[in-house]
């Protein structure tokens, strides 16, 4: 590890992970500063000291670079990905090996507790030989690494690699003598090797990943799906975390925030179902979302988005806007909007907004994961399909009901006498509502059913004739399922209940255990009460108790920490995401980066010297000093006594044969002794014209070659 | 030939009194016709004086003299000094020790360091100024001063100046237990000193002096040797590198060296194995790189390591 990479080699490396990972603007720059080190002819005196300040600042490097992607907004599971800038987070460190005067750096400069076991033993007088190696090798496999990090499925990748690793073991071998069959099966064993290692990374990834798959989907939710905890055991555990916030401008405050709106019921889960056969407008798309209408036109620069036809009338403030971070394990990323929805605005301008027939608003390219939006409300919502006109419960989706919960459903129905026909919906509500509240419990405990997992499929029938405890998920599932029986189209949807004012600022915020289900019911409309059109409702019959039961984790110092680091972070971000503040915060870091790099610059400077190389050692072969017939030998007899230190004169070296255990000792003293006497003689007498000892010297060479051919070779 | 053979006589002569230092014998050899000083570093009874002794015996006709250095000692002591002749009523110069061919500076760091600035003159060039007038030192003019270990109580530490004046500083060191018994049986009836007859007469002395002189050295290895003293001139832990002196003294002492291995020019090999010798002892180490164990000798042979040599 201390030999020294040849010139272009860690350049060339460099380009070719610009030329993969696309950065090659910042990649050229950095070769050029690494390979200027042939050129320029200024070096650095660098002690201990000053590698260890070059390692901090690598870690400096890294912990900016970890910053800055987490000021955008990063998740903490996506770290690995920064590990494509390595070659920069260790550029300081290789520069300073390369523009350093000494040659090999001590190991002991990247570990802390290395440092300090060899102070200790600097203290205690015990003799230290501090492990010396170069970064250029070590550099250079990291930028390969670093490179497979972000490219590894491009045919260049592959290519490139190939090239370096070979350049790399060429001339790593290349003092040892060169045996080019040997360098042929090295390489290709590493090319196989690094194949190999890839392709079985890969493979164990996607076992992982691919057995994942399964495992995650029952927790994850998302806008077409979601598996409730119907039918489950055990305690629901809740999210004290906030997860969205609300600030009210204007007008009432929404008692529910609804994220997505489901259709379908079948086991436990409760879907989003499509029907393209419906006659809903062929603007939707197979998976039924649509994109939104957009106008940057009602105030100025403002932007908003609706989804009627023709332009809503808006106010010019929005009575409500959100503010939270769009969750990337719920797939689709819905929006949590207000009842009475009808525009929302202020997104980044790149945002997609879409909204499904059922009205579930979600953001297809979330930019940022913290994201602030204003939303719109009118008289009624404009963004949910009316329900089928189809009485037929089984092609009408807002009707249906899975037929192992029908009976208990119906019976229910029966016994509130909902099948009359004179009662209207309303009172239909209040009935069940009353029935709610006067005979079953809230509970986050889940023992309703002490049923097997093939039990689920009627576990609201449990619910309702049987255990008559649950959480919201069951209440809503089964009011929405009562209502469909009595023939009132209703839907299931889930979001947040509004109801932790945040104390400072005027806002709500909802944490993850304000989640919530409830239903959304279908009111016809009515000419007798004035109401022309019809419209949906939310229609909440979880027992009111539930949100008390869960008031009191919210207390407490750790978590108002949490929340003021979690707000702080998302305002922060929020903040940087406007245009002219992302200008503003790129002038900050770029000017306090400036000032840092002059700083460091200017010390630089101030401490360099010229390369002295040839002034520290004004000694250097001259161009016409002979050759001598021994010096042709010497690769030769290196592979019987090793090679030869720079510092050891030749004769000194060769002395080394007679230490080797030969019977034929006094044979090589003969022809040794004068060999050497000649070649001193000719190399150094410089009166000695020489071309008869020259002969005399080829002559004993030859006879030592012969000599020593049947040594053992060196180990 | 002629040379090599006084030379060999020489060495010859001595190393039959000094067992177990053929190496460090050589070397002195060669310092002394070189027209260099020794300083040897030593534990006590390790033939330091004898070794100065037998080189002045085997000498024909070569003047010894030998200083013990004490505290009390003067510069009067060493350089001589002026006495009213109350009959003519003149002073009369009375040479000190130092005006000899070879002198043993016993002890030399047990007197104080302004006596042993008096040896400075005539180190560097073979006179002494005494009250004014100046005397030359003729013949072979040879300093042997040894001196114990610095940490040794009573002790002075010669000062940079007077270091730099000696050529080479080296030490004999224990020898092995056979050589040992090998001593103990050739004194069981006297010192063998006193056996030893003259191997060589002093003109020849001088002729092997001016003989060095005609060995050549070629232009790439005076590049290197100058390439080996100033690199000591780069290296923080050195706060006094070795000066031209040095380089001098190596050229000159390899030169002689040679002689005694019976070529008539330098080899890089000489030149290595005289390096620590005449250079280590002009290095002053900052005090922390001596904290840390660092010596003038491991840095002068690392930097034989880093030097590329010439091959």
């Amino acid at each position: 590890m201390s030999n020294s990479p040849p010139k272009l080699l860690v350049g060339l490396a460099l380009l070719y992970w610009g030329y993969l990972t696309g950065h090659l603007s910042a990649a050229i720059p950095a070769a050029l500063l690494l390979e200027s080190k042939s050129i320029l002819n200024i070096r650095w005196d660098f002690k201990y000291e000053s590698y260890i300040k070059a390692w901090h600042l690598c870690v400096l490097c890294a912990v900016l670079i970890a910053m800055i992607s987490w000021i955008d907004g990063m998740r903490a599971g996506k770290i690995h990905t920064l590990f494509v800038w390595a070659p920069f987070v260790f550029l300081p460190m290789e520069l300073a090996q390369r523009f350093g005067k000494a040659k090999n750096i001590p190991l002991s400069t990247f570990s802390f507790f290395a440092r300090r076991q060899m102070l200790r033993d600097i203290e205690q007088g015990r003799k230290i030989t501090p492990r010396l190696f170069n970064t250029g090798y070590p550099y250079i496999s990291i930028v390969i690494l670093a490179t497979a990090k972000a490219s590894r499925h491009d045919l260049f990748h592959y290519i490139g690699l190939s090239i370096l690793i070979g350049i790399c073991l060429y001339a790593y071998t290349k003092n040892n003598g060169r045996r080019p069959l040997a360098w042929a099966c090295a390489f290709i064993l590493l090319l196989a090797l690094s194949w190999l290692g890839q392709w079985s990374m890969f493979k164990i990834r996607h076992h992982y990943r691919g057995g994942g798959q399964q495992v995650t989907l029952n927790q994850t939710m998302s806008a077409t799906e979601t598996r409730t905890n119907i039918g489950r055991l055990g305690r629901i555990k809740q999210n004290p975390n906030i997860v969205w916030r609300m600030k009210v401008h204007d007008g009432p405050t929404p008692k529910l925030l609804r994220s997505a709106t489901y259709n379908r019921y079948s086991r436990a889960m409760w879907a989003y179902s499509y029907r393209k056969s419906d006659d809903i407008g062929n603007d939707y798309d197979e998976m039924g979302y649509r994109g939104s209408t957009s106008a940057a036109t009602v105030e100025g620069e403002r932007d908003i988005r609706w989804f009627s036809e023709g332009n809503p009338k808006l106010s010019d403030t929005a009575p409500i806007s959100i503010i939270g971070e769009v969750n990337a394990k719920i797939r689709e990323h819905p929006l949590p909007i207000p009842d009475r929805f009808v525009a929302i605005g202020d997104l980044d301008v790149e945002a997609y907004i879409e909204c499904s027939t059922l009205g579930t608003i979600r953001m297809a390219n979330p930019n940022y994961n913290v994201v602030e939006y204003a939303t719109w409300l009118g008289n009624l919502s404009n963004t949910e399909e009316a329900p089928s006109e189809l009485l037929d419960a089984n092609l009408n989706l807002d009707l249906s009901i899975p037929v192992s919960e029908r009976d208990a459903v119906q019976r229910i129905c029966t016994q509130l006498d909902l099948y009359n026909p004179s009662l209207s919906t309303s009172d239909k509500i209040k009935r069940i509502k009353n029935l709610f509240i006067d005979d079953f419990t809230y509970s986050t405990h889940l023992t309703t059913p002490r049923f097997d997992r093939g039990k689920r499929q009627s576990s609201i029938s449990l619910f309702l004739e049987d255990s008559r405890t649950g959480h919201c998920e069951y209440f809503a599932t089964a009011t929405t399922l009562i209502l469909r029986a009595a023939g009132i189209p209703s839907r299931y949807c889930i979001g947040y209940a509004v109801n932790e004012r945040a104390k400072a600022k005027g806002e709500w915020v909802m944490r993850g255990l304000h989640a919530h289900a409830w239903s959304r019911v279908w009111i016809e409309p009515n000419a007798a009460n004035g109401i022309t059109s019809g419209k949906w409702i939310d229609v909440d019959l979880t027992p009111p108790s539930w949100q008390s039961m869960e008031a009191a984790i919210t207390d407490g110092w750790r978590r108002r920490l949490a929340d003021w680091w979690q707000l702080t972070r998302e305002d922060f971000l929020i903040w940087r995401t406007r245009e002219a503040n992302k200008t503003r915060v790129f002038y900050v870091v770029a000017a306090i980066l400036s000032l840092v790099a002059i700083w460091v610059g200017g010390r630089l400077w101030s401490s360099r010297q010229r390369n002295t190389d040839s002034i520290h050692n004004p000694y250097q072969r001259p161009k016409n000093a002979p050759y001598t017939p021994l010096h042709k030998l010497e690769p030769f007899i290196a592979k019987k006594i090793g090679r030869r230190q720079t510092g050891t004169p030749l004769c000194e070296w060769l002395h080394g044969l007679l230490l080797l255990e030969s019977t034929s000792r006094h044979a090589l003293e003969k022809i040794l002794l004068p060999a050497i006497r000649l070649h001193s003689a000719i190399r150094f007498d410089p009166v000695e014209s020489g071309s008869e000892k020259h002969q005399e010297l080829m002559d004993l060479s030859r006879r030592l070659k012969q000599q020593i051919k049947h040594y053992p070779p060196y180990k | 030939m002629k040379h090599l053979d006084i030379a060999q006589r020489l060495e010859q002569s001595v190393i039959s009194i000094i067992k177990g230092h053929e190496k460090n014998i050589r070397n002195i050899l060669a310092c002394m016709i070189s027209g260099g000083h020794v300083l040897l570093e030593d534990n006590p009874g390790t033939g330091k004086t004898t070794l100065a002794k037998t080189i002045a015996k085997t000498i024909d006709g070569a003047h010894f003299s030998r200083i013990q250095f004490t505290p009390d000692l003067l510069p009067s002591d060493i350089l001589g000094v002026s006495i009213l002749n109350q009959k003519t009523s003149e002073f009369n110069f009375h040479p000190g020790p130092i005006f000899t061919d070879i002198l043993l500076a016993d002890e030399i760091n047990r007197a104080s360091p302004r006596t042993q600035s008096a040896l400075l003159e005539s180190m560097a060039e073979r006179q002494a100024t005494i009250e004014g007038k100046c005397h030359h030192i003729d013949g072979i003019f040879f300093v042997i001063a040894t001196q114990n270990s610095v940490e040794f109580r009573g002790t002075y530490p010669l000062p940079e100046a007077q270091m730099d004046r000696f050529t080479m500083q080296c030490s004999l060191g224990y020898i092995s237990p056979e050589e040992e018994s090998a001593i103990l049986a050739t004194q069981n009836g006297g010192h063998p000193l006193d056996d030893l007859k003259p191997s060589v007469t002093f003109d020849e002395v001088l002729a092997l002096t001016a003989a060095v002189a005609d060995i050549r050295v070629s232009d790439e290895l005076r590049d290197y040797i100058v390439a080996l003293t100033s690199a000591t001139r780069n290296i923080e832990d050195v706060q006094l590198p070795a000066s031209p002196r040095a380089s001098l003294a190596l050229m000159k002492v390899s030169q002689a060296l040679s002689l005694f291995e019976g070529l008539d020019y330098v080899t890089p090999e000489t030149i290595q194995q005289l390096a620590p010798d005449i250079i280590a002892h002009r290095l002053v180490v900052s005090p922390e790189a001596k904290f840390n164990g660092l010596t003038g000798r491991a840095i002068v042979e690392n930097i034989l390591e880093q030097t590329p040599a010439p091959v």
